[in-house]
């Protein structure tokens, strides 16, 4: 009974928080440019607004592509956030599921016939396909490295990285992965407002986008933890130490994996970040997997 | 329930995403209020692609027949509640093109303005003076333009029929505002 109450209170919470980490990185982002910037409560009163605006959408769009789109894009970024915050389910499962919310973009745009909608979900078609192949072989080396298949098996006493320094590897797969799988600048090239104006969700609007924005933060705030929790966390650390150690170095991969990367470069061009993403964390996964599977034979 | 909707208010007053329809030259004061000078992002105002997703559409400058055209089909795409502030004088009366052939002299003939900042150009001081009443009004619940528009959709669809001779047709029938 109890554990369905804490779902429940968790299920509640953590969307909020996720949006209050989208603030806190909209205002170090300000900060960094010299600017006074938002609230950090900003994204609540965004999420508000979005709640209650009148619905308008094209006349001929596939309503069941949208609202399919939609639930795939939301479960895909919240079930993830309860399974990392709860310490609770399988990483295989985890990893479909996070792909899965980048299916949701993909079937959201295909909606409308609008054709910046049709050329953003072609880019985000192509980046998916560029990063998602390392962001595979990251949890793959973790689970061979560790050897365990469940979040709540991977427990060491001390902090995984210093425990298996070969877990450097899949941790530095998970940096050049996270910007593109949140989305934002320098890789956010199939929602990128200035050239094709938001891509898939460029006919959506009111209480849809809300939808979206919300899955994004809490897409961000799930990404975080999980990196948070198969290299950084101690399983030693419980109850409310827990939390605050979570929360604390969250915001901390936020800055350095969103916020500095997002104002230290510039928008590029989808074929320099295909052949980048097909390049460098590709050859880092395969190397890694070979040396990861080569030293598995010497018992390390 | 007045005490949520005036949350909601409050909540739409401070998170304002402009449509910025960049016609003349009065767009070339609104970089200094984005960026780190003015920085309207502190107040939750930010610049949007698309009309879908903004609230406010910002018309800087002279209206011409042929942009007023789009600027009305970016309106109609827009959810309300929706605002429309009309920035420089050409807009308000013409300005410096008032007897020219090709510009529309009042923009507020053909859409329901909410806001009118004079100038020619207004400065960026102007600009910042612009969002924080626009905030206000929105939080006191005074900018009702789109509700204008609904009730008196004839006078200005006969205004808009009267300048280019024939109807707009929209085939965005999904909602009746
Ligand atoms: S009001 Fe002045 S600055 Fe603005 S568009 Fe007209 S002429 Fe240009």
């Amino acid at each position: 009974m109890n554990i369905y109450i804490t779902y429940i209170v968790l299920g509640l919470l953590l969307p909020l928080v996720a949006l209050l980490y989208d603030g806190i990185e909209r205002k170090m982002t300000a900060r960094i440019q010299g600017r006074v910037g938002p609230p950090i409560t900003q994204s609540w009163l965004d999420f508000v607004k979005l709640l209650t605006k009148k619905v308008k959408l094209p006349e001929d769009t596939n309503m069941l592509m949208l609202f399919s789109g939609l639930v795939l894009m939301f479960a895909g970024a919240f079930i993830p956030l309860i399974m990392v915050f709860m310490r609770k389910g399988d990483l295989i499962l985890l990893m479909y599921l996070m792909v899965g919310g980048t299916l949701g973009i993909l079937l959201t745009g295909l909606a409308f016939r609008s054709p910046y909608s049709r050329v953003g979900v072609s880019r985000e078609m192509q980046m998916a396909f560029a990063y998602e192949i390392s962001f595979i072989f990251a949890i793959v080396i973790t689970i061979m490295v560790t050897g365990c298949r469940t979040l709540e098996a991977c427990s060491a006493s001390s902090i995984p990285l210093i425990k298996w320094p070969l877990l450097l590897i899949p941790f530095i797969l998970f940096l050049f992965v996270a910007p593109a799988k949140v989305g934002v600048v320098p890789v956010d090239i199939g929602e990128a407002e200035s050239e094709i104006a938001e891509g898939p969700f460029v006919e959506i609007g009111g209480r849809y986008l809300a939808i979206a924005k919300l899955s994004k933060s809490m897409k961000m705030l799930a990404l975080m933890q999980l990196i948070t929790l198969l290299y950084l966390l101690p399983a030693g650390v419980t109850g409310v130490w827990y939390w605050i150690a979570s929360f604390v170095i969250d915001g901390v991969l936020v800055f350095f994996t969103i916020s500095v990367v997002r104002n230290a470069a510039s928008r590029i061009k989808i074929d320099q970040a295909v052949k980048f993403y097909a390049t460098v964390p590709l050859a880092i996964g395969i190397i890694g997997l070979v040396i990861v599977y080569l030293m598995r034979g010497w018992g390390m | 329930m007045v005490e949520w909707l005036k949350l909601v208010d409050k909540a739409r007053s401070r998170s304002i995403w402009m449509l910025m329809y960049c016609t003349g030259c009065g767009a070339m004061e609104l970089p200094p209020a984005m960026t780190s000078r003015f920085d309207m992002e502190r107040f939750g105002i930010m610049p949007m692609a698309t009309p879908r997703q903004a609230d406010v559409i910002l018309v800087t400058g002279y209206v011409t027949k042929k942009t007023l055209k789009r600027i009305i089909y970016a309106y109609e795409q827009m959810p309300a509640p929706k605002w429309v502030v009309s920035h420089g004088s050409c807009p308000i009366n013409g300005g410096v093109y008032w007897d020219s052939h090709a510009t529309v002299n009042r923009l507020d003939l053909f859409l329901p303005v909410d806001l009118y900042v004079a100038g020619c150009m207004p400065r960026a001081e102007a600009n910042m003076k612009m969002f924080t009443e626009l905030m206000d009004m929105i939080a006191k619940g005074e900018a009702r333009g789109w509700e204008e528009y609904v009730k008196n959709r004839d006078y200005y669809k006969e205004n808009q029929r009267k300048l280019f001779g024939y109807d707009l047709v929209f085939t965005d029938g999904r909602s009746a505002l």
